[in-house]
């Protein structure tokens, strides 16, 4: 697949703050990447890098097979950008602060008028064409922040974190939205510090901690990475030691648990192993209740290829 | 692409109701109050003319009639005695001049006033004149046709002044236009921190955009100037027209000057905003600094600290543009050369390109180490 984002080597530098340490990145055509890591891990920085927005010491970033400058204007002219803060301005109406920042890229009236009135109709707003953005309730606004960074009809559209202190309904819209956008044709790149979100769209991801990327691939390949595999509580009325000690010679089974009467089942990286654990249950006439699973997450991910949690 | 930028730019600034207050509505309340405040002052400055009455002039002769004409002191009622007693009593004329000879009045007044003794004054002064006249034909009859003729010599007591000539307080109608002029720096200002990336969200925006960020500021900036000049010119018609303060005769003149200082206040805010790497309270709280300093020096807050800087610094009131508009207003009201004009409002248009170069390559080169 055509690589649409390649970052080689990409050192940023505050001082003596490493914000970025020799980051390297491949963004393939057609992707939702996500871009996940802690607050302060380097996302913001690499995202403004790319776009010619910041300086950097050291490395070489290429979009659609050109280097990327401040005057790269052919490149911009196909990138689009959704900022974390809401950027439009306050004395203008909805409809008006979405042509200007579309006028920025499109210079024709009419196929302006025609690409501001899809943007508006994509996010819902047009019920609030001639709102001020200080009328428009948190959800709303956020809705014309994105309108603002899409109307132009980018090929590459970057969200950074779009979805901080928004409300459930409004997170869902959002996230549905940037699905709709790539199935147009659209490659992502989305920033976030929520790995839930990052894991429901992004078909490839890269996990950052400290300026580097520590993991990169699909959810699954993540996860694959790590010891740590699919987690099995049971509750059941009694165990006893030598068939918990049993227990942990079916294939799989990392180590076995029992507290308040629930035991507590690892299962190694690959293993997917419900169906046997419920026959060594009948098996052994071991009466059982309520069975869960849980599957690693990409916080199990970060835990254990960095020693910490996301919220550390 | 420039008009459309400089269209909605230009609707934001007129739905901008901070701005709007303190660059139209603060000068129009200050316009107006200052007027109030020296309007009673300005009255000193006008002389009406004294009303007298003269009875039997016939006895003093054709000369007390003409050098009572020609004084412009008074306005003369040719009456008899009775009636000037009359006219007196009721308070219609100032007092009354009874005739008796050739030198010889008496003088009639129910006070003794100000415009009482301009009367007295003028009677003493021609009684003295025609003495001295009598005495020098009396000792050299040869020289009589001359001591008349010097006597027929109109004799002038008030002077024609220029309108308005003398009315200091109109320094503070031109401070505060120029203090309006120099204000529309908040603007240019404004517009430089609208694209530098490391100021706000809106200006990344116009950053990562094709569009070229000195072509959007012109369209912004030419939007700002535009808006600014417009308000200069309200706050002007308002002064001009409505408080009736004098500014001379021509508005093209007005016009050109008023443009010539939103010119150089707008580049200069654009320069410090540009020059100064702080976030955008820090550069506001310079510039309003700036202005402010520049407004006292021009003689808003104190009339006289312009005289003191013309007297001591004159430098400095050439490199202020507050002063420098201040001026240009003052040497069209005040002047009937335009030199002084024409100088100010060179020197303006020179500091509003040097700024605006200063801007354009800070602006040129400006990378962000962070934003």
């Amino acid at each position: 697949m055509e690589t649409v984002v390649k970052i080689e080597n990409l050192v940023k530098r505050y001082d003596e703050l490493v914000a970025l340490d020799h980051l390297n990145l491949n963004i393939a055509s057609g992707e939702i990447f996500g871009l996940l890591g802690p607050n302060g891990s380097g996302k913001t920085t690499a995202i403004s890098c790319m776009l010619s927005l910041l300086e950097f010491n050291k490395g070489k970033i290429e979009i659609f097979g050109k280097e990327m400058t401040p005057t790269a204007y052919d490149i911009k002219r196909q990138i689009g950008v959704v900022f974390q803060n809401v950027a439009v301005f306050d004395e203008l109406t909805v409809y008006e602060n979405i042509d200007y920042f579309c006028g920025l890229y499109v210079y024709d009236k009419k196929e302006r008028k025609k690409l501001v009135d899809e943007a508006i109709d994509f996010v819902g707003l047009g019920d609030f064409i001639k709102f001020r953005p200080k009328k428009l309730s948190g959800g709303l606004l956020r809705r014309l922040n994105i309108a603002c960074g899409i109307a132009h009809k980018p090929k590459l559209i970057i969200f950074d974190e779009p979805t901080v202190a928004v409300d459930p309904q409004s997170r869902n819209n959002i996230l549905e939205g940037i699905k709709r956008l790539n199935s147009e044709g659209a490659t992502i790149i989305y920033t976030s510090h929520y790995m839930e979100e990052v894991e429901q769209i992004c078909s490839r991801i890269a996990i950052l901690d400290k300026g580097r990327v520590i993991a990169q691939g699909t959810k699954e390949e993540l996860k694959d990475m790590i010891s740590k595999g699919e987690k099995i509580s049971v509750q059941v009325y009694g165990i006893s030691e030598e068939q918990l000690a049993k227990m942990l010679k079916i294939p799989g089974v990392a180590g076995a648990d029992f507290a308040d009467g629930t035991i507590s089942i690892s299962m190694n990286g690959k293993s997917g192993g419900i169906a046997q654990i419920i026959e060594f249950l009948n098996e052994n006439n071991i009466g059982y209740g309520r069975i869960a699973s849980e599957l690693p997450t990409l916080n199990d991910v970060f835990l254990e290829l960095t020693g910490k949690t996301f919220r550390d | 692409m420039f008009f459309d930028i400089f269209k909605c730019r230009f609707k934001s600034l007129l739905r901008e109701k901070s701005g709007f207050f303190w660059t139209l509505a603060f000068p129009l309340i200050l316009s107006t109050l200052f007027f109030l405040a020296f309007s009673n002052l300005n009255k000193i400055d006008e002389f009406e003319k004294i009303k007298i009455a003269v009875a039997d002039v016939q006895k003093a002769g054709d000369g007390f009639n003409a050098a009572l004409r020609n004084s412009g002191l008074f306005e003369v009622s040719q009456t008899d005695l009775e009636q000037a007693k009359k006219l007196l009593s009721e308070g219609n004329i100032k007092g009354y001049i009874e005739c008796k000879d050739a030198n010889d009045f008496e003088l009639f007044v129910q006070k003794s006033d100000f415009e009482e003794s301009i009367i007295k004054m003028f009677l003493d002064s021609y009684r003295s004149s025609y003495s001295s006249a009598e005495k020098i034909i009396a000792s050299n009859p040869a020289s009589a046709k001359d001591v008349i003729n010097s006597l027929s010599e109109e004799k002038t007591y008030i002077n024609e002044m220029p309108s308005g000539n003398g009315n200091s307080t109109v320094i503070y109608f031109y401070s505060l236009i120029a203090m309006v002029c120099i204000l529309s720096s908040t603007y240019g200002c404004s517009e430089v921190i609208k694209i530098q990336a490391d100021q706000s969200t809106c200006a990344a925006r116009i950053n990562i955009s094709p569009s070229h960020k000195l072509k959007v500021f012109m369209a912004s900036i030419s939007a700002a100037f535009i808006f600014e000049f417009f308000v200069t010119l309200i706050v002007t018609a308002y002064i001009k027209f409505v408080l009736r303060i004098d500014f001379g005769t021509s508005m093209g003149f007005i016009l050109l000057l008023c443009a010539a200082g939103c010119f150089a206040g707008i580049s200069l805010g654009a320069m410090i905003g540009a020059v100064v790497k702080k976030p955008e309270q820090f550069k506001i709280g310079v510039l309003v600094s700036v202005t402010i300093f520049f407004s006292f020096l021009s003689g808003l807050m104190y009339e006289n600290m312009k005289y003191i800087i013309q007297k001591n610094a004159p430098a400095l009131a050439f490199i202020n543009p507050v002063s420098l508009v201040c001026d240009g207003f003052y040497s069209l009201y005040y002047y009937d050369t335009f030199d002084r004009y024409f100088l100010n409002v060179s020197i303006l248009a020179a500091m509003g390109i040097l700024f605006s170069a200063v801007t354009y390559f800070v602006l040129r080169r400006q990378k962000y180490a962070s934003i």
